[in-house]
């Protein structure tokens, strides 16, 4: 477990850029990940991460310190996640973002990537609230009680979506040939 | 176990949600029921493809940028709506208040949540829930700015 200091939590929610600043290196990576199961798309997901860091500097004063910090963030990214893919079903089919533009470098491994691709595929055919629950429990440290806060739903809910999502994301990988390699 | 209990473990196990006991017991199903083991292969490659890393790395300098596109004074809330927050707590303990006895008494064709969206559209015509709206339309009221702990704050509207 890896979570943030309660004192840069503090310093972040009186405005300080500094603590701000360890904050988006402490979690890009990791909301970059969660934006690329949620969106699909890597220039959508870097455009994500800077989208929810923003917003999370805007709403610090709804941080409650008294609380972990996890799992504010990640609903905030949620909530912006949510409403970059209301905006995409809004948009006509010509200008959505491409798959694979350069705000996001490709590392080597090119046959990992082909591997990711069918991941996102597959995650993208699936239900969004399925899809919300899987991207929080493979991307986050969050427990599934804090899950259920991000998400504002009961435990027994959010087990049984991760359940049935997985479930979903196996037909959708094994349907998509994910599985041969 | 039967198989559709087993099927439900066998997902509970691919997300990292099965205790030592019940994966034992799962194991000792799977020993003898081959339908468990396939699907137990497939869930097991699901799980391990949603885990990979993603093959993809993130431009180095996206904490600069995000920090150059912060606004440039930061203030720590919207001072305004510390004036309106006391008029906009005492009007929405009035409401419900004064509200109640309308709402249990409601018109038969009327639900509770239409009698509460009739009040949230008067407050609205009233000016009242602008003055509450920052300006790029989010709302940011929080009880806690007003001094209202977070165990009663749970409670209100
Ligand atoms: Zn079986």
């Amino acid at each position: 477990m890896n979570r943030l200091d309660p004192e840069i939590a503090t310093r972040f929610r009186s405005g300080d850029r500094e603590a701000f600043r360890l904050i988006v290196e402490q979690y890009q990576n990791q909301l970059f990940r969660l934006g690329l199961k949620l969106l699909g798309q890597p220039a959508e997901a870097s455009d994500f991460i800077q989208d929810s860091f923003l917003r999370a500097f805007e709403r610090r004063a709804q941080f409650d310190p008294g609380r972990p910090f996890d799992p504010w963030l990640y609903k905030v990214a949620l909530n912006v996640g949510r409403e970059r893919l209301r905006r995409r079903r809004e948009l006509p089919l010509g200008e959505r973002m491409p798959e694979g533009s350069q705000a996001a470098e490709a590392e080597e491994n090119l046959q990992q990537q082909d591997q990711q691709k069918i991941v996102r595929e597959a995650l993208a055919r699936i239900k969004p609230i399925y899809r919300e629950s899987l991207a929080l429990r493979f991307e986050s440290e969050l427990s599934l009680k804090e899950m259920a806060r991000a998400l504002g739903l009961s435990l027994g809910t959010i087990k049984s979506r991760l359940s049935r999502g997985i479930n979903a994301f196996q037909k959708a990988y094994h349907a998509l040939g994910g599985e041969a390699a | 176990m039967n198989c559709s209990r087993a099927e439900k473990m066998l997902a509970s196990r691919a997300l990292g949600l099965l205790s030592l006991a019940q994966a034992r017991k799962l194991a000792r199903h799977e020993e003898n029921c081959a339908t468990c083991r396939e699907r137990a292969a497939g869930l097991e490659k699901a799980e391990q493809a949603l885990a990979a890393p993603c093959g993809l790395r993130l431009p180095a300098n996206l904490a600069d940028r995000v920090l150059r596109n912060l606004p440039a004074s930061a203030p720590p809330a919207p001072r305004r709506w510390l004036l309106w927050s006391p008029v906009l707590a005492g009007a929405v303990i009035l409401l419900v208040v004064f509200a109640g006895p309308f709402i249990r008494q409601r018109p038969p064709d009327m639900t509770t949540q239409e009698v509460l969206d009739a009040y949230s559209e008067d407050i609205k015509s009233l000016g009242l829930w602008e003055s509450q709206t920052s300006t790029n339309g989010n709302s940011v009221w929080n009880y806690q700015d007003v001094g209202v702990p977070q165990e009663i704050s749970q409670y209100l509207l």
